[in-house]
Parts: structure tokens; C-alpha cells; sequence
């Protein structure tokens, strides 16, 4: 029974309820981690549309950062990749609700937070205009060593 | 007609006095700034092609983003360098980048809030969006035939950059 319970905890998690809520709130804080040189205007402190636009899924990857410190949020960032998170982008999920575009909460192992913003439209310029509204609604955060 | 010769080993790019008080004096000091001001903008569009150069060396290696990204292909690249080849020297020259379907996006920032951009693939059809402050935006669809559309140098000049 011990180990039955142990096996469990390996491939379910720990077991107690999942601290992220299967949904995402309308005003809850979000980030878009940044790790491309050309997805950032460090002098004018802004965030370049085409961070935003979505992958080949239909997909732009998120975190959802409630309730976490600054000091974690960097750190999921950085350990997501090999790669050092250059920046973020945050913003609340309520802008993207406005824009017509959905929050879906897409929990990876280790990253419980993930998320992905989804319902992009087929066209381009269409995709692109909602990247330009996300990039002009996030604030841009800077590593305090950048 | 007036001419300006300026010595090779002027140093172009430093802040420069006019200790002068004449009008003459003042009316050369315009004239040297404007040289300068043309000085500065090729080297801006330079800048812009190295820009392009390095966007694309990124976009040939594999999976470039880590979210599957298309590479970026030949023909992608020269679409994009005959557009910023036709890019009037009026415009400002943009921050170059690439979109993860592979295209290359041609981006002017002249604050928060008044942003535009360009996108263009091998298909050569330009997709653009921008904002010009609150509540104003536009996005739209035009082929690329070598020549700039207009409504992308509309909405270029509508950021209200300084020259």
C-alpha cells in the first residue's frame, strides 16, 4: 500500500490539491518569459509585438504568476530553458479576455503554472494586431543585473 | 546653390558649437546639421541590414525559438531585403526580427502606445498592424511589388517621429 501510495505521488504529483486553480481568473497576473535579444527595446522599455505572436499550435506560452514573489517568477523562467530569460512581459488575464483570445491552463511536470493563450485568428495581420495590443498592455521587467 | 565640404577627418557623429553670431554663420550651421542628419540616417539604414543579416543567420538554425519555429528560407530573405532596400530614406529605419511562422517583422517603436509593424514572407504579402495611441488602431493586407504601399508609409509618418 506504501509503495502503491509512492508510485502515485511519482506520477501525480504530490497528492494534496494542486495549488493552481484549473482556471484562469479574469484578474489574474501573467508574464510572457522573454529570451530573445529582438523581443526587446531595453532603451525604450518595450516589448516587441512578435514576442507575442502564437507558435506553430496556435499557441503563445504563458506563466500565471499569482501569488508568487519576484524571486520565483524569475526563477521558473530561467529554469524553463538552458537558456537565461532575458526579460518579461507581464499583463493581466484580462487584457487578453478583451482581446477576444483565451487563457487555457496547461500544467507541465515542474511547471505547474504554465499556461497558453489560444483562439488566435487564421489571418496574419489579424494575429499581429492582437500582438501589437498584448505587447502595448504588458509592462516590461528587466533581471535587476540586466 | 550652396555647398558643404566637410574634412575627412571631421569627426561627424560628436556634438558640435557654433560660436558664430552672423546669419551667414547660422544659416552654414543648418546646412552642416542637415548634412550630419543624412550622415546619420545611412548609417542607420546600415545598421538596419546588419540587423536583417543577423535576424536571418538566427532563423536558419533549427527550432531558432524552442516553440518549433520555421526556418527562415532564401526566398524569405530576399523578399525581405528588397523591402528594406525599398524602405523610402525619409522613414525611420525599423528594429528587425523574425516571427515564429518564419517571416521576418519590420518594427517601429516611437513609444508606448504607438507602435507599428510589418510583416513579410516568401509569399511576398506584407500583413501590418499598429497603434497610434489609444483606441487607434489599423491592420491590413497588401502585396509587395517592390515598392512600399502607401498605407505602410501613412502609417509609418502617422507615429509622428522626429526627423
Amino acid at each position: 500500500m506504501r509503495f502503491l501510495t509512492w508510485l502515485l505521488r511519482a506520477f501525480a504529483g504530490s497528492g494534496s490539491k494542486p495549488k493552481v486553480p484549473a482556471t484562469v481568473g479574469e484578474n489574474e497576473p501573467l508574464t510572457r518569459y522573454l529570451f530573445l535579444k529582438d523581443h526587446v527595446h531595453p532603451k525604450k522599455r518595450m516589448v516587441l509585438p512578435r514576442a507575442f505572436l502564437p507558435d506553430l499550435r496556435g499557441e503563445t506560452s504563458i506563466c500565471r504568476t499569482l501569488g508568487l514573489s519576484e524571486n520565483k517568477i524569475w526563477n521558473i523562467g530561467n529554469r524553463i530553458r538552458r537558456d537565461p530569460v532575458l526579460a518579461r512581459a507581464d499583463f493581466l488575464a484580462a487584457t487578453v479576455f478583451r482581446l477576444k483570445l483565451r487563457v487555457d491552463a496547461a500544467p507541465e511536470k515542474d511547471y505547474e503554472q504554465h499556461a497558453v493563450i489560444v483562439g488566435w485568428p487564421a489571418e496574419k495581420h489579424a494575429r499581429k494586431m492582437l500582438a501589437v495590443e498584448l505587447s502595448q498592455a504588458a509592462t516590461l521587467q528587466l533581471p535587476v543585473n540586466a | 546653390m550652396s555647398a558643404v565640404a566637410v574634412h575627412p577627418g571631421y569627426p561627424l557623429f560628436t556634438r558640435t558649437v557654433n560660436t558664430g553670431y552672423s546669419q551667414e554663420s547660422r544659416d552654414l550651421q543648418d546646412k552642416v546639421a542637415s548634412v550630419f542628419h543624412q550622415f546619420r540616417k545611412r548609417a542607420d539604414r546600415e545598421q538596419a541590414f546588419d540587423d536583417l543579416a543577423q535576424a536571418l543567420q538566427q532563423g536558419r538554425a533549427g527550432n531558432w525559438d524552442h516553440y518549433g519555429a520555421v526556418l527562415a528560407t532564401d526566398a524569405t530573405a530576399q523578399v525581405a531585403y528588397r523591402f528594406l532596400s525599398a524602405l523610402p530614406s525619409t522613414l525611420p529605419s525599423p528594429n528587425i526580427g523574425l516571427d515564429p511562422d518564419g517571416e521576418v517583422s519590420f518594427d517601429w517603436l516611437a513609444g508606448k502606445g504607438r507602435v507599428f509593424s510589418v510583416s513579410i514572407g516568401e509569399s511576398g504579402r506584407l500583413s501590418y498592424a499598429g497603434m497610434f495611441g489609444p483606441g487607434k488602431t489599423a491592420h491590413g493586407s497588401e502585396p509587395f511589388d517592390d515598392a512600399i504601399p502607401n498605407v505602410v508609409i501613412a502609417c509609418v509618418r502617422r507615429l509622428g517621429f522626429q526627423a
